[in-house]
């Protein structure tokens, strides 16, 4: 059964495996089911994440590439534009058609032509310079504009625990 | 299935020494599918993408996935020239590919010609070679002359000795346009389409061509390549189409035309793309063919899909839904839902407990029940007498693998929550219904609910068995179809076990004290 989404799907992993963005790696849990992938993201350089790995799932719907799939933190990681639950909260996973949020730009939103790579390298630079006018989780969103140093050292601690230091 | 995972892919050419080459072939492929372009299109905004994955992007939001800009299916345009470039590409791919790899190979062996080992090297690449060669074949769709030009190709690799073969099959012949199949000299050409054409005329006519059933004239028999582009599918205005008179259209096109009206009108517009992007091809398949495609869309993405919305919205409407397999699916739910509710069981609740538990979302609603959760489900009045474990027979479900008697309960719920309330029954449930207010007053215990209830925080619940499955998380997750039969099965399940006032005998009965049996474990569910 090779439908157009899960060749995609194929192709997509092809590529990333041969020539990964630098700090990602993603790909399919399982090679029997492509529209379930696993992603490592390396915290940016220079930010308070430098040094975490963080996974994420991404659930791809059937009639991907037409609609965006979704994106979930498998770990805790204390970001203004990531939910409470792990749920990514960003303008290229949103669907062309609802701005639930009245805010993006119709350009910033999926379309058939984005990637996983594309993605990836978003929400990468997603962690290093979080969204506030939009955000997911309010209580980060407001340390991190209010209280940036108790920000980053929360965010820090948070690394230095998942890496079990 | 492995060989359509032996994709050709511009990371190919990287670590050899042909590696701008992955620029190109990046190039060359389209950006929706990422593949090389298949009938490539050009839309108003001048973006190329295949016929195939722009009419489909095109039919979801009808805009350029490249720049938003609005455009329509039939704007489209062949981008032929990139056709070209495409095809000639795909076929001087493998044995480029090929030398590329040798060369980094023999730089990798410090330039030490052993011959014997090289023998080796080369059967792997030719495997590799051969491989791709049938995947971009396969893609392109060419014909039987181009793919035996393609043969050859590699057949001059393996006889090649030290990769001094040329990287593409250069008979310096080119392939009719119309795709009659022959190979002649460039110069040829023009002289041999006027020719070609009135051949095919001939041979279409002299083919006394019959209509296949439920076809138009137009379309080409099966096999058969028809050079003259076919009429394109007219979109519908399918806001205008009744059911029955969609079934119809379906039929007449020759598909499926099964299903709800909005699987029927998903169908047509898949169906519609693929036609009319085979209309765009210059090798146009067979209408088998695209129905195979159909099926593959049917059996990925259409009321077929596993998992897929209308797959659900189909099936589990159906009359033969099968409900003890769901029940014996989903025991692990009902179980914890009833072991959750057992718990509540245990803490006594007070009288005000009710109006508590309303006013919070659906969020903030756990962690109340925790303490207090019990009162919804034990009305005051029934507390004392109500209060042991369910009877036995309850516990082993047992309407579980009879969906008739569970529609019959769902029916008995709808027409309960109506308006003309047994006052006893209404008692019980008022917190579900706080705008019949006759008869709180009356009785003492429910006083403090008429004073701290506002209609508006439970007005959510007014209605039957299908508005408490919006409420649940457990469900949310689910097609809209399937939570009512889902949650009337909860709902009794969970009752079945938490010993709730009315015993099921009971309220197979129809006796109006069913009533509150099903409209408190809506909340208890929430839990």
């Amino acid at each position: 059964m090779n439908s157009v989404a899960s060749k995609r799907l194929f192709q997509e992993y092809k590529h990333l495996t041969t020539d990964p963005p630098e700090g990602i790696t993603a790909g399919p849990v399982t090679e029997d089911d492509l529209f379930v992938w696993e992603a490592m993201i390396q915290g940016p350089e220079g930010t308070p994440y430098e040094g975490g790995v963080f996974p994420a799932e991404l659930k791809f719907p059937r009639d991907y590439p037409l609609m965006p799939p979704t994106m979930k933190f498998l770990c805790d990681i204390w970001h203004p534009n990531v939910y409470p639950n792990g749920n990514v909260c960003i303008s290229i996973l949103h669907a062309p058609g609802d701005d639930p949020n009245h805010y993006e730009q119709a350009s910033e939103r999926w379309s058939p032509i984005q990637s996983v790579e594309k993605i990836l390298i978003s929400v990468m630079s997603m962690i290093a310079e979080p969204n506030d006018e939009s955000p997911a989780n309010v209580d980060a969103a407001r340390m991190w504009r209010e209280r940036r140093t108790e920000f980053e050292r929360r965010v820090k601690a948070d690394v230095r625990r998942s890496l079990g230091l | 299935m492995d060989s359509a995972y032996d994709v050709p892919d511009s990371t190919d050419w990287l670590n050899t020494p042909l590696k701008d080459f992955a620029e190109l072939e990046n190039a060359l492929h389209c950006q929706i599918c990422k593949e090389f372009y298949d009938t490539p299109m050009i839309t108003s905004c001048s973006h190329t993408f295949c016929s195939k994955c722009i009419r489909t992007s095109l039919s979801t939001d009808g805009k350029c996935p490249a720049c938003r800009t609005a455009d329509q299916a039939s704007k489209l345009r062949n981008n032929w020239a990139l056709q070209e470039v495409v095809a000639s590409f795909q076929s001087a791919r493998p044995a480029a590919i090929g030398v590329a790899r040798k060369q980094q190979e023999l730089a990798a062996q410090a330039r030490r010609p052993g011959k014997r080992k090289r023998a080796v090297l080369d059967s792997e690449d030719i495997v590799e070679v051969a491989n791709e060669g049938r995947q971009t074949r396969s893609k392109s769709r060419q014909v039987a002359a181009s793919q035996s030009s393609q043969n050859e190709t590699i057949e001059i690799e393996d006889s090649d000795e030290d990769g001094a073969f040329e990287p593409e099959p250069e008979d310096g012949l080119v392939e009719c346009l119309l795709g009659c199949g022959k190979r002649m000299k460039p110069e040829q050409m023009d002289s041999h389409l006027d020719r070609c054409e009135d051949e095919k005329k001939v041979a279409s006519r002299a083919k006394s061509r019959t209509p296949v059933n439920g076809f138009g004239n137009q379309r080409p028999s099966a096999g058969q390549q028809n050079t003259r582009p076919q009429d394109r599918l007219a979109e519908l205005n399918y806001s205008l189409l009744k059911e029955n008179a969609m079934r119809k259209k379906l039929e007449e096109l020759g598909i499926p035309g099964w299903g709800a009206k909005q699987l029927m009108v998903k169908r047509h517009t898949e169906w519609v793309n693929l036609w009319n992007a085979n209309c765009d091809s210059r090798h146009p398949r067979s209408k088998r063919e695209l129905l195979g495609d159909l099926d593959t869309w049917e059996r990925t993405q259409g009321g077929r899909a596993y998992g897929g919305q209308n797959s659900l919205a189909t099936n589990i409407m159906r009359k033969e839904f099968d409900g003890a397999g769901w029940a014996s699916k989903n025991k692990d739910d009902f179980s914890r839902l009833i072991a959750d509710a057992k718990r509540k069981k245990g803490n006594p609740a007070s009288a005000e407990s009710p109006t508590k538990e309303q006013e919070p979302e659906d969020a903030s609603k756990p962690a109340l029940n925790g303490d207090e959760g019990s009162s919804p489900f034990f009305p005051p009045k029934s507390l004392p007498d109500q209060d042991p474990p369910p009877l036995p027979i309850e516990t082993s479900q047992p309407y579980a693998d009879n969906p008739e008697a569970l529609a019959s309960m769902r029916e008995k719920v709808d027409t309960s929550n109506a308006p003309h309330l047994h006052p006893e029954a209404a008692m019980n449930t008022d917190s579900q219904h706080p705008s019949r207010p006759s008869p709180k007053p009356t009785h003492s215990n429910s006083t403090t609910d008429t004073a701290q209830h506002s209609p508006g925080s439970t007005s959510r619940r007014p209605t039957t068995s299908g508005a408490p499955a919006a409420d649940r998380p457990l469900e949310s997750g689910s097609a809209s179809m399937d939570t009512p039969r889902k949650s009337s099965r909860d709902e009794h399940a969970a009752n079945e076990h938490t010993g709730s006032p009315c015993d099921l005998p009971a309220h197979l009965k129809s006796t109006p004290k069913k009533l509150p049996m099903f409209a408190v474990p809506g909340q208890a569910v929430t839990d």
